[in-house]
């Protein structure tokens, strides 16, 4: 079902600051939808505003066609699995898990047949007599779903769920999160800043800036061609360079870019160009082949030359930073075939960069601020903060 | 490494056996001594000092014992909570002023304290002529020595000692259990019975024990504040030792006394050891 879960114009202050402002947004049911930003981007609020944890200033929210806006966080059929678990301390795992049918009074029967099932789904039947310190993060991640999830709710949220968890079990939980939405069937609206875990689990992905959407798209749509410096910037890495359209070329499809200090750049017109158009090109490092000497380009490829100014090995891959002309480019190399008596790249070497025209895009929307997210991912864009998330 | 956790505990053992279990096996020996006509203990043992004591004139005074220590505690708790609670949600600063608050009567002795009572309280005093000119009571009630009297300052006296234990055991309270419990259907009076009392656990206890036995041994109040007819079981004691010179008989008072702290607590720390769980929240 589309428009499942609407967001109409909702806004939403602490005081004087604007955390969320005028937000639309629509999430299909039985999907996994992400909303990714920056610490302090609002996407934190937007999620207790769901919850019915906060009220929102202005707006309206639409769940299963039915306004929810006013409706108390005890009566909506959302649950929410919190960034810090919030199990409660004193009971056992089996009374966490039954607490929201024991508040509701559901028979004994139901609820002992219930917690049972989910117990087994979420295989922590052995845990079921502890209590939560007892158990291992992971453990303890999964009793706090089977807690939010045991009540059938419409929606159930997640708020950075793996963010307490080491690297390895967090990327174990993300097949697992996957799983359990396979199995339960339920709508997921997934809060996260790392762009990793959005795009391995969403079927859309909202990204969040500054209390407002930068972009909605597929992982595919929000990595391979974002809108904005920010979305490019924010997810992954990139290059920025500034030009303007020189030329058309004769099918349309592609421009023909200056770059002050760079030879003639092509690249594909994600929309239509008109000459003397300002714009930003975008190009991925990892779309960046190197060269230890000049080659014939290859058909559609640009090609620039520069010196190596800095690199790092990181195993899976190497990246460069080379010096063309005013511009700093980083290029990272992936490993494919590793040879230790090969010549390798060092400082100051001079190196031929390539890409192919169809692997930059070219954004309208550019702002200098975004360009430091490449730098510090921490930083906060808009200056503004989510007071929630402050803690 | 479990030795020398023994011997960190060794001062405190030292403490409680130099300043509690001795002194309570020293009265408890003196109540079955016997006394001369000039209150001097004599050798001889004998079970005289409890013989002697009527149900009929104690009984009451036990009962009443009970029920002002009782009625204090449950009265501190019900203040206390919510007065700990609203302390535990605010700023950081705000939190510090309470505090202050809350310890500033201590900076003046507790029986000019206790006099200020019986100032406020009396016939001609502030109160009395208040709430008779609002005609909220009769120019002929009296306010002082009174059962109620008692109770009031009793209250007044312990709630602090209530407050604190509270508060710190909120402090530490995670409030986002409370949103948890609300986003799973919790109403507000099941937050609070299903998730914020249990949290809050032990500081209910040592606030119930800090106020609890204190109250039960209460002297100076009721001798100040009160009347022959709002004697609690202290008094009797302290009778029994300045007016009679008979230490058998106040140490045998002081040893049934003893034993309504005592048979609690060890009940309850029986029940608790066969349930492992609830002693580690404690």
């Amino acid at each position: 079902m589309k428009d499942f879960l609407v967001f109409e114009g909702i806004s939403k202050s602490f005081g004087e600051i604007s955390v969320v402002n005028d937000l639309n947004l629509t999430i299909n049911q039985g999907e996994v939808f992400s909303l990714l930003g920056p610490s302090g981007c609002g996407k934190t609020t937007l999620l207790r505003i769901c919850a019915g944890l906060e009220h929102p200033d202005r707006g309206r929210i639409i769940l299963n066609g039915r306004d929810i806006t006013d409706l108390p966080a005890t009566k909506r059929p959302v649950n929410t699995v919190f960034q810090n678990y919030a199990l409660f301390p004193h009971m056992t795992i089996r009374k966490n898990i039954a607490f929201s049918l024991t508040v509701s009074r559901t028979d004994k029967k139901t609820i002992e047949r219930e917690v049972d099932r989910v117990l087994d789904l979420f295989q922590i039947a052995d845990q079921a007599y502890k209590i939560p310190a007892e158990l291992s993060g992971g453990q303890k991640q999964r009793v706090a779903i089977a807690r939010a999830i045991i009540n059938k709710p419409l929606l159930l949220l997640l708020d950075e769920p793996l963010a307490a968890l080491d690297l390895k079990l967090r990327q174990k939980m993300l097949i697992e999160l996957d799983n359990i939405h396979d199995e339960v069937g339920i709508t997921f609206l997934y809060v996260t800043h790392d762009q990793g875990e959005a795009m391995s689990l969403s079927d859309h992905i909202a990204v969040m800036n500054g209390g407002r959407i930068e972009q909605t798209g597929t992982p595919v749509q929000i990595y391979e061609s974002p809108k904005s410096s920010f979305t490019a910037a924010f997810i992954g890495d990139t290059n920025f360079l500034e030009g303007t359209v020189k030329s058309q070329s004769e099918d349309g499809k592609y421009s023909t870019l200056e770059i002050n200090g760079l030879p003639d750049i092509r690249c594909y017109n994600d929309q239509p160009r008109k000459e003397k158009d300002r714009v930003f090109l975008s190009v991925r490092p990892e779309k960046i082949r190197i060269s230890r000497h000049e080659t014939a380009p290859k058909e559609g490829a640009n090609v620039v030359q520069g010196i190596v100014e800095d690199l790092v090995y990181l195993g899976h891959q190497t990246k460069y930073w080379v010096r063309c002309g005013e511009w700093l480019l980083m290029a990272a190399v992936s490993h494919t075939h590793f040879m230790e008596d090969e010549k390798t790249v060092a400082k100051e070497d001079p190196l031929w960069l390539s890409w192919h025209g169809d692997d930059g895009f070219m954004l309208h929307k550019y702002r200098e601020i975004d360009e430091a997210l490449l730098t510090n991912p921490d930083i906060d864009v808009e200056g503004s903060a989510d007071p929630e998330e402050e803690t | 490494m479990k030795s020398r956790e023994a011997l960190l505990t060794l001062p405190s053992l030292l403490w409680l056996i130099l300043l509690f279990l001795i002194p309570s096996l020293l009265i408890t020996v003196i109540s079955f001594k016997a006394v001369d006509v000039y209150g001097e203990i004599m050798k001889t043992w004998t079970l005289k000092a409890y013989g002697e004591l009527n149900l009929g004139s104690y009984g009451p005074v036990i009962v009443r014992t009970l029920r002002l220590s009782i009625l204090t505690t449950a009265i501190c708790l019900l203040i206390g909570l919510p007065a700990s609670y609203a302390m535990a949600r605010m700023d950081w600063k705000s939190q510090q002023r309470c505090i202050l608050l809350l310890i500033l009567p201590f900076w003046t002795n507790f029986l000019i304290r206790i006099y200020a009572w019986k100032v406020i309280l009396h016939p001609d005093g502030i109160l009395k002529t208040a709430l008779v000119f609002l005609g909220i009571v009769a120019p002929d009630t009296t306010l002082l020595y009174h059962e109620g009297t008692v109770l009031l300052v009793l209250v007044y006296a312990y709630l602090p000692f209530a407050v604190l234990p509270l508060y710190s055991a909120a402090a530490k309270f995670d409030f986002s259990l409370l949103e948890a419990g609300r986003d799973l259907g919790a109403g507000i009076w099941q937050q609070i019975f299903r998730i914020y009392l249990p949290g809050i656990r032990a500081g209910i206890v040592n606030a119930v024990l800090i106020v609890f036995i204190p109250a039960l041994g209460s002297y100076v109040i009721p001798e100040i504040v009160g009347g022959p007819s709002s004697e609690m079981l202290g008094n009797k004691i302290a009778h029994r030792v300045f007016i009679d010179r008979n230490l058998p008989k106040a140490a045998a008072l002081s040893s049934i006394l003893l034993m309504f702290i005592l048979l609690p607590t060890v009940i309850s720390l029986f029940n608790r050891s066969g349930n492992r769980k609830e002693v580690e929240l404690l």
